[in-house]
């Protein structure tokens, strides 16, 4: 058994239950997973918010996905999102992944936010 | 090490107590009869389970990795989010099996039945699945990227949305099987049969498809930039608003192609007719009337545009400062060689984005689009305001992005 994993050899994970309001810092060495609602600031290696779960706040992740409601600075190495994203949103990745649903509808629903996805692109030259 | 022996597991059962949670690594216990059994979150590591009997066995978040599980009858077990990584289930039986969310990476699949079997966001990369029954089995957002499924038979699989990166399926069966939205980026599946599949807005780019059936298959809004459909047959395969740049389609058979948004069969071509179709390389007459083509290598200035409801309009030259106006449901298709600079792009249509759009002084760039997409060698640096109802967003990994997004100025 390492620190990462339980004696039966499953990964650790961090749960903030339904019902669970968090406010404040939060820093976790493991990953976390948000079915309550956390509001502040979140560091983890990859965070998961469950389709009733909602994190706003200032969050630094490894990953980031999200069927649930996310808001305010997001920064990972890869994203990926379906549900809601809030107003006043940043989402800072080096990967962003949005599928398209099969039936043509919405996966995610932006509000009014920024995307900075990859190396900055530079406009081409006119011909 | 194990804290039980073969013995103390054949005594348990016979007294009808559960073996859950239990350190049962390494053991072997091969043959033994489990049907039914509770093994939910033991550890089977290594376990030696060849031809054991686990019909209806609950295995839910049980540990199994690297186990021997070859020949063994696991039908309508409960897998789900096992640890399966790297275990050995050769000729096992996974009828009607749940493994939602079971981690399968790796695993030696070959011969195994898993018809029926529910295998819904189970990660299945680099699986062995040589000759695997997979028929009518639920593989929808599953992970395949690099498994290997030669031969395999997926007749009426649910593949929406699933991921088969690089993956190899030669000789494989997807007859009626559903893999909208499947991402099969570098698929190698010469001599597969797509047959009565469903392929819309699948992802073939790269796809090495020679020789494979598409007869009557949907591959409506399918990208199949650079596959290799060589002596491919096409015969009545449904193909609007496809999109075939750089494609191999030597010695395809084209025949009555549908060519309707809606696949009703109200406009069918064949031949040097559906082969302009699908590469968008001729003129007005043999191109279904709503469709437009910019090539490659052509500039269009300060142009104004406007496309009529329903139209396809690929561009793969630059525009520059034009303002384009979409109709309802018109689709704008920016190949990859394709350039919207300083362009303005407005209306209820949808864009696909393989090239790059670049917004300059007149912003946004794009107003009320009913859905974007960026593929994964997209570039959009623009403002999107969204279509009043909310606009349907798809991104690949890789498309790179420098975006802001408004909500409709304009009444919902």
């Amino acid at each position: 058994m390492d620190n990462k994993t339980t004696e039966m050899g499953t990964p650790k994970l961090s749960i903030i239950e339904e019902g669970t309001e968090l406010r404040g810092a939060l820093s976790s060495g493991f990953p976390l997973l948000v079915r309550g609602a956390v509001h502040g600031e979140v560091t983890c290696p990859a965070l998961s918010v469950a389709p009733q779960g909602s994190v706003s706040g200032q969050v630094r992740a490894g990953l980031i996905e999200s069927t649930g409601i996310v808001a305010g600075e997001l920064e990972a190495e890869v994203v990926r999102l379906s549900g809601k994203v809030g107003d006043d949103t940043v989402v800072r990745a080096r990967s962003l992944e949005v599928r398209l649903a099969s039936d043509d509808t919405m996966v995610v629903r932006f509000g009014e936010a920024r995307l900075e996805v990859g190396e900055a692109p530079a406009a081409p030259e006119k011909r | 090490m194990a804290d039980l022996t073969r013995d103390d597991v054949v005594r348990l059962l016979a007294e009808g107590q559960g073996l859950a949670r239990r350190d049962l690594r390494g053991l072997d216990l091969s043959g033994l009869m489990l049907e039914e059994a509770d093994l939910s979150r033991s550890d089977l590591t290594g376990t030696n389970l060849a031809g054991a009997k686990l019909r209806g066995a609950s295995l839910r978040n049980a540990s199994l990795r690297e186990a021997y599980l070859v020949g063994a009858d696991l039908s309508d077990a409960n897998l789900d989010k096992a640890e399966l990584d790297s275990a050995n289930l050769e000729r096992a039986t996974l009828v009607g099996a749940n493994l939602t969310r079971a981690n399968l990476e790796g695993a030696k699949l070959a011969h195994a039945n898993l018809e029926s079997a529910r295998l819904t966001n189970a990660e299945l990369d680099s699986a062995e699945l040589t000759q695997a029954q997979l028929s009518g089995a639920q593989l929808s957002h599953a992970s395949l990227n690099e498994a290997y499924l030669g031969g395999a038979r997926l007749a009426g699989a649910d593949l929406r949305g699933a991921s088969l990166q690089g993956a190899q399926a030669e000789e494989a069966s997807f007859q009626g099987a559903t893999l909208d939205g499947a991402d099969l980026t570098g698929l190698l599946a010469r001599r597969a049969d797509f047959s009565g599949a469903s392929l819309q807005q699948t992802n073939l780019t790269g796809a090495l498809l020679e020789g494979g059936r598409f007869v009557g298959a949907d591959l409506r809004r399918a990208v199949l930039v650079e596959a290799n459909l060589r002596a491919a047959v096409l015969r009545g395969a449904k193909i609007h608003a496809l999109v075939a740049t750089s494609a191999v389609l030597v010695d395809v058979e084209l025949e009555a192609l549908d060519t309707t948004a809606s696949a009703d069969g109200g406009r069918l071509v064949s031949g040097a007719d559906a082969l302009a179709a699908l590469t968008g390389r001729v003129g007005a007459q043999v191109l279904p009337p709503n469709q437009r083509y910019f090539g490659r290598g052509d500039v269009l200035r300060n142009a104004s545009l406007e496309f009529s409801e329903g139209s396809v309009v690929v561009v793969e030259s630059h525009f520059e400062h034009c303002t384009i106006q979409l109709g309802l449901g018109t689709e704008l298709v920016v190949g990859e060689p394709g350039l919207l600079l300083g362009c303005q792009v407005s209306g209820p249509g949808r864009l696909t984005v393989h090239g790059q759009l670049f917004e300059d002084s007149s912003s946004p760039a794009v107003r009320g689009a009913r859905s974007l997409v960026v593929s994964q060698k997209g570039i959009v640096r623009a403002t999107i305001e969204q279509h009043p109802k909310g606009t349907i967003f798809a991104i690949e990994p890789g498309a790179r992005l420098s975006v802001r997004i408004t909500k409709s100025t304009a009444e919902a």
